[in-house]
């Protein structure tokens, strides 16, 4: 499986990372519509990493009346954007609002399909990594074609 | 083409707001940041202008780049009628506020008249609304952004006044998040005579770039380039408390308002080290040199430790971080204020103030004295009410009192290099347009120990490698005030930008790979340097306006008069002479009359 590892300890803030990801999401720059995102509180002192989990049992897949979300060879968690009726479901029931409806597509992280992920190249502190283990949990059933967006 | 900005003009008094494409031609001309601010003062102030008149335009803008991806793209300028100095005001900042108010759909801000009562902005997606600030008006700079945060989403940014701005303090700063700081020249001040508390920022817009994919590439490269550099790698562990390291060497650390040139060991960059938390980044930068302190705030930066630390005589790096902490959230300048505060114990050793006017006995080396005052004058409270004034006090204090202020043109120093071991240093800041400032040129490559051919190739002529030489040293300040005006019209931080403490990073050529992805606007490097020197060239057509020329290109009395008492620059002074051939030199450079002024043909051309 792949996904995005975070380390919220050592992430300054600068929100690049989420920049990089609009420009390849959407092709603008925009702080605010990232598959990563990140949040910062300078009084209470936390900067914080959201991005998909890639969860072994997603419920945003599990949400899903249309099929537009699946799990493809690598265990990625993929949207098919011309499936999606733009319900929310899957939004709501992600536990960590890592997928949302942006500009009416719905943006999540899925590692920059066939290269590396955009996020992890402006990174400066490697607050960001790329974790790639061969364990692949999801069933052949709930796979999808690999090039399919 | 993607030169589409928007400018508001909002009225407080009239509450009349008009927002408008701003020209192209005026974009083309000037880009934006300190560019556009420059053009739109020259148009707007008088001489005879209070700055704290409804009238003094405050203006906001966004530099070219803000809000954009390009490394450190995060700076803004907010820019008045000082307050403090009575020339131009401009501070540039960093933080988050830019970015945002660019996605909120405003590039730049001219906010005039005066509101009844205490008002706010709120600026989204397009719009604009001026809104009552009950609750928060007597509120400093953190608690303001708290509850401004509490109230309307924690997805805001905010700039904001504290106290020091209510009760116009002439140094009083603007402030985004906890420590970001338009410092300079008492812009706070004149938020405060206009009864606006804060501009908050919210803002979803697109910022569309002309080539997205290589806008992203070009990133990429500059900044792995920025991570190679030695210089950035320090910035990103310890900040710029590096400075003093070095400077402590030298003996070029203003100690004691000067009296003295290097301090102790207390305040070198491993003592700060161990008062950080963690290091954070403004929007977009990799370069991340802002400490969490461990004392409940951020920073401190050199010029804040070395003023209000080394210049008041005040060991210690946990005093001086909880010192910082203290004049942030009060909303200070604190460059001014420590000059200032340092300024008034040297004049009470003297005998030039007394105890009966202070109501307690000053003394250099005194943490709580510096900030008990920092509240003081704040509150304009006690002998705090004349230095609230700050170099204005002079005319209260007596003609005599000038000669001990570190101030040029009305404006007290900015950082804490002692210059007179330092002469193209001292041009900086004797010439700097907006007072004595290093941030306008602050050339200090050559004592970075470079081969001489290596100055030689950056400047494209030969250097007197000898920091204490008069020699060449004109063309040092020209080209570093050329290349961080053109950067400050970008948006971006000079912590990125070429010959900012080091010669590698951002240049010319870099800027204008990420103009033409990002605007489409295709410029050399010519072309940049060229806006570089408009932008010097109209500051100090703005200045000659308001009574202002060459005769003020100066230094304080003592670094003319009094040597160096310690380390490597000890014995080593400014030989006036000397320094005013080097400034004709200088002036001959920028094409100026011997007046130090534009000449009337280029003042045409730039009209």
């Amino acid at each position: 499986m792949k996904k995005i590892k975070t380390n919220s300890k050592i992430c300054t803030g600068c929100s690049l990372c989420t920049m990089a990801c609009s420009i390849t999401k959407l092709g603008v720059a925009n702080p605010h519509k990232g598959a990563i995102a990140i949040s910062r509180d300078p009084w209470k002192r936390k900067e914080k990493i959201t991005v998909c989990e890639q969860c072994k049992k997603a419920k945003c897949i599990e949400a899903c009346s249309e099929g537009a979300l699946y799990y493809d060879e690598d265990a990625v968690v993929r949207v098919k954007q011309e499936a999606c009726t733009k319900c929310g479901a899957c939004v709501d029931a992600c536990p960590f609002e890592a997928i949302r409806l942006i500009d009416d597509r719905l943006i999540k992280c899925d590692l920059c399909e066939n290269g590396t992920p955009q996020c992890l190249r402006v990174c400066s502190t490697g607050a960001i990594q790329l974790l790639e283990t061969q364990v692949t949990t999801a069933s052949p059933a709930q796979r999808g074609p690999v090039n399919v967006v | 083409m993607y030169l589409n900005f928007s400018t508001a003009e909002i009225d407080l008094s009239s509450k009349r707001i008009e927002i408008h494409q701003t020209p192209e031609q005026l974009v083309r001309k000037f880009l934006g940041g300190r560019g556009l601010n420059m053009y739109y003062l020259y148009k707007l102030l008088t001489k005879e202008m209070d700055p704290l008149s409804p009238d003094n335009p405050l203006i906001v803008g966004a530099g070219l780049l803000t809000g954009t991806p390009a490394p450190a793209a995060s700076r803004t300028n907010f820019s008045a009628k000082s307050p403090e100095s009575l020339i131009f005001a401009d501070a540039n900042v960093g933080g988050f506020f830019g970015a945002e108010m660019r996605h909120s759909g405003f590039d730049r801000l001219i906010i005039t008249g005066k509101a009844d009562s205490p008002v706010y902005l709120y600026l989204e997606n397009g719009r604009i609304e001026i809104r009552d600030a009950e609750g928060l008006w007597g509120l400093n700079v953190n608690e303001t952004q708290i509850k401004l945060r509490e109230k309307l989403g924690s997805d805001i940014e905010v700039a904001c006044i504290g106290r020091s701005g209510e009760h116009l303090v002439r140094f009083a700063a603007v402030l985004t998040g906890v420590k970001n700081t338009a410092g300079r020249g008492g812009l706070g001040a004149v938020m405060g005579s206009k009864n606006l508390k804060a501009i908050v920022a919210h803002g979803t817009r697109d910022i569309q770039l002309a080539n997205a994919k290589q806008f992203l590439e070009t990133l990429v490269e500059l900044k792995d380039l920025l991570l190679t550099s030695k210089m950035v790698q320090t910035l990103g562990r310890v900040g710029t408390t590096i400075l003093y390291d070095v400077s402590n060497v030298l003996g070029t650390v203003r100690t004691e308002n000067s009296l003295k040139n290097a301090f102790d060991d207390s305040l070198l960059s491993s003592e700060f080290e161990k008062q950080a938390d963690k290091m954070l980044s403004c929007f977009a930068c990799p370069v991340h040199c802002r400490h969490r302190n461990k004392h409940g705030g951020e920073g401190p930066d050199y010029s804040t430790f070395g003023t209000l630390g080394a210049g008041c005589g005040v060991s210690g790096a946990d005093v001086a971080a909880d010192i910082n902490n203290v004049c942030n959230d009060l909303g200070l300048d604190s460059s001014s204020a420590g000059t200032i505060i340092s300024w008034a114990i040297e004049l009470y050793q003297r005998g030039l103030i007394t105890r009966e006017q202070t109501g307690r006995e000053y003394r250099f080396g005194d943490a709580e004295l510096v900030k008990s005052l920092l509240h003081d004058i704040t509150e304009r409270r006690g002998f705090g009410n004349t230095l609230a004034e700050s170099t204005r006090a002079v005319s209260l204090l007596g003609e005599e009192t000038k000669d001990y202020v570190i101030a040029i043109k009305g404006l007290p120093q900015s950082d804490s290099h002692d210059v007179r071991y330092l002469v193209s240093f001292a041009l900086g800041i004797a010439v700097a347009g907006r007072g004595a400032d290093h941030l306008r040129n602050r050339p200090t490559l050559e004592i970075l120990g470079l081969p001489p051919e290596a100055l030689n190739r950056i400047y494209g002529t030969t250097i007197h490698p000898d920091p204490t030489a008069y020699e060449t040293k004109e063309h040092l300040v020209y080209y570093h005030e050329n290349i961080y005006a053109a950067v400050d019209t970008l948006g971006l931080c000079k912590f990125v930008c070429h010959g900012f403490n080091s010669p590698h990073m951002l240049d010319y050529d870099a800027f204008a790979r990420l103009i033409e992805y990002g605007t489409g606007l295709e410029l050399s490097k010519d072309d940049l340097m060229e806006i570089g020197k408009r932008i010097v060239d109209l500051e100090r057509l703005i200045n000659a306006r308001l009574g202002v020329d060459g005769k003020y290109d100066t230094l304080p009395r003592r670094f003319f008069d009094d040597p160096a008492p310690l380390r490597v620059a000890k014995g080593h002074k400014i030989d006036r002479e000397k320094f005013s051939q080097l400034l004709q030199r200088y002036y001959a450079l920028r094409g100026w009359t011997t007046d130090g002024v534009p000449t009337e043909e280029r003042r045409l051309e730039l009209e």
